[in-house]
């Protein structure tokens, strides 16, 4: 079994089924396969190697999902990017995972020329798009179209190992280079059961995919579908929320799966809350934590809807606990327990484990934790340790074990003797209902270490100062975890999957007013 | 005040990497160039409203009104014509 047989699967079972929906076009499973099998071909016909890897920087579409499972299907390691990049951070990328081709839309080449200049090896470029691009260098061209009846239909793969790589999912990296999480096969079939399990997923679902396929989340998305012969509906244009919003009425999807940013912007930029879904099943939500504030606007716009909050990690392959939205309204600000195949610890900095309320970091283990990280034993070494995953996410666990997290280990606020969580300060300010999204950060002070800093964003039209902010923390928290500084902004800082970019806030981010408490 | 100039440099300055400077015409689409995403058009709303003092509403946040330097040009046009001002 290796994952483009859920496509080939599906094919067979579901010929004539909708795999995806595109914004101006859609294809069926009988088709899809057909494509991913002639991509194969055209791969195979290049002479590439097993194992050897190919990048993929393209919006989700139907080219995407061909040339992924197509990549897989010819026993060669796909390697998703995000088209929202530039051409260092690409550069350093092909040349990390050694780039044997790589699938762009012809609108973005001139990115990927400048990238591969400093790529020694030819590199394929298999290109998306009407614009006819001139041979040039020593970097073949193949359009697209060509490529795909370059090659015979590959229907006689050998079966690949599970075991084998199978895609490399390279990390945001808010800070320091990327790192390429190398998922096996195993890996994520295992992981795609288990969501397909507890989301109770079938061929009649239909999930809107406002996430990118290169990213984890978006990643099982697309996998989990895919896997039940359900359909994925693509819209790229989440910029312009109200449109997505209408699709998804059009379409009428049964899934929509977002990261906290998605849902603030929703509440607070659409006409969300003015629309009505019958058909939504349920919503997902990971990709960070949703303060609990935004989890019950959400429950009071969609009643009706199952609200799956989620955690997990890239490095799991994507998913590692869910709160069953039975438990929602009683285990508010819990991510809930280990999905299925997956145990989950709190382990003290001892490595024993931690008592219930006792906080700890979050180890993993299970069949869906990551092979490691491409070409970086150091790297892999520091958070792999025999077979566990440890996180570097701080949690407790109640006494009927649901987990609670506190926040990256990294991010704890070292404030004089305190050890000070954002999460909580976060939470509680958007509890407020001032702010649309708010970060609270550590910032250098020469007395206190640390201070605390609060990056917000306003509700549009409140009138709200630092002092109100600073006097709202005062009558709800200790004194030691009142804020020193508060900031306005428009919107924070983010990367393309939604997350906040802490790093950059306490750099360079220039807020639009900025006020020391008194 | 010319709306676009002030339009065009404002994507320029903020949305565009310096390889792709002058690199979008008035007519390109800025999703389909990958110019903007949410963030970016939550900016894009927040310096229409406070250079050109006029209010866009949740309901305006369309392609239509905000994919291109003369949409935005002609959605913000619409908007002064109307009347429509921040309050």
């Amino acid at each position: 079994m290796q994952l483009a047989d859920y496509v080939i699967r599906a094919a067979a079972n579901f010929p004539e089924k909708t795999a995806l929906l595109c914004e101006t076009e859609q294809i069926n499973y009988k088709d899809l396969n057909n494509l991913l099998l002639s991509f194969c071909g055209g791969l195979l016909s290049l002479g590439l190697q097993p194992g050897e890897r190919v990048a993929i920087l393209l919006n989700n579409s139907i080219e995407y999902v061909a040339s992924y499972f197509g990549t897989m299907q010819a026993g060669l390691v796909a390697v998703p990017l995000n088209r929202a990049t530039t051409a260092k951070r690409l550069a350093y990328v092909l040349h990390d995972c050694n780039i044997r081709a790589i699938v762009f839309e012809s609108g973005i080449t001139g990115l990927v020329e400048s990238a591969l200049t400093t790529i020694s090896l030819p590199v394929y470029k298999i290109v998306v798009g009407k614009e006819i691009m001139q041979q040039s260098g020593k970097n073949p061209v193949l359009p697209w179209n060509h490529f795909l009846v370059s090659g015979e239909k590959e229907t006689t793969a050998p079966p690949r190992d599970p075991e084998e790589i199978a895609v490399i999912l390279y990390t945001s990296g808010t800070t320091g280079d990327p790192k390429g999480v190398m998922l096996s096969h195993r890996n994520l079939i295992s992981n795609t059961e288990s969501i397909i399990s507890y989301l109770h997923l079938e061929p009649d679902d239909r999930v809107m995919s406002i996430l990118s396929f290169n990213y984890s989340y978006g990643n099982s998305l697309l996998l989990t579908h895919m896997a039940t012969g359900g359909s994925v509906v693509v819209d790229n244009r989440f910029a312009f929320p109200n449109v997505v919003l209408q699709r998804m009425l059009e379409t009428e999807v049964t899934g929509f799966s977002g990261v906290p940013s998605t849902f603030a912007f929703l509440l607070h930029k659409s006409m969300f809350r003015k629309m009505k879904f019958p058909k939504l099943r349920y919503v997902t939500q990971a990709g960070g934590a949703m303060p609990p504030a935004v989890i019950k606007e959400l429950q009071k716009v969609l009643p009706k809807t199952k609200i799956y909050i989620m955690y997990g990690q890239t490095e799991a392959g994507a998913r590692l606990s869910y709160l069953e939205p039975e438990n929602l309204k009683k285990k508010l600000g819990s991510i809930g327990k280990a999905i299925p195949g997956v145990r989950l610890r709190v382990l003290k900095p001892d490595g024993t484990q931690a008592t219930a309320r006792e906080v700890g970091e979050i180890v993993a283990e299970g069949d869906n934790i990551m092979m490691g990280y491409w070409d970086s034993e150091t790297e892999t070494a520091k958070v792999l340790k025999e077979g566990r995953l440890y996180t570097g996410d701080l949690a407790w666990q109640d006494e009927e074990g649901f987990f609670y997290i506190v926040g990256r280990k990294k991010d704890i606020i070292k404030c004089a003797a305190y050890r000070i969580s954002p999460k909580e300060l976060e939470d509680l300010l958007m509890a407020s209902g001032f702010l649309v999204e708010v970060a609270v950060i550590g910032v250098e002070d020469e007395l206190l270490g640390e201070a605390i800093k609060v990056c917000a964003v306003l509700e549009g039209g409140r009138q709200v100062t630092a002092e109100d902010i600073i006097n709202y923390c005062k009558a709800n928290l200790a004194p030691y975890k009142i804020p020193k500084y508060v900031s306005f902004y428009d919107t924070l800082p983010k990367t393309h999957t939604g997350k906040i970019k802490k790093d950059e806030l306490k750099k360079v981010s220039t807020p639009v007013s900025e006020v020391p408490a008194k | 005040m010319d709306i676009a100039n002030e339009v065009r440099q404002f994507i320029l300055d903020n949305f565009l990497a310096p390889r792709n400077k002058g690199e979008i015409s008035d007519k390109d689409s800025f999703l389909e160039n990958g110019v903007i995403d949410s963030t970016g058009v939550l900016e894009l709303v927040t310096f229409l409203e406070e250079t050109f003092n006029v209010k866009v509403e949740d309901n305006d946040l369309v392609p239509e009104n905000l994919d291109s330097i003369d949409q935005v040009s002609r959605f913000v046009k619409r908007l002064m014509g109307a009347g429509i001002q921040k309050g």
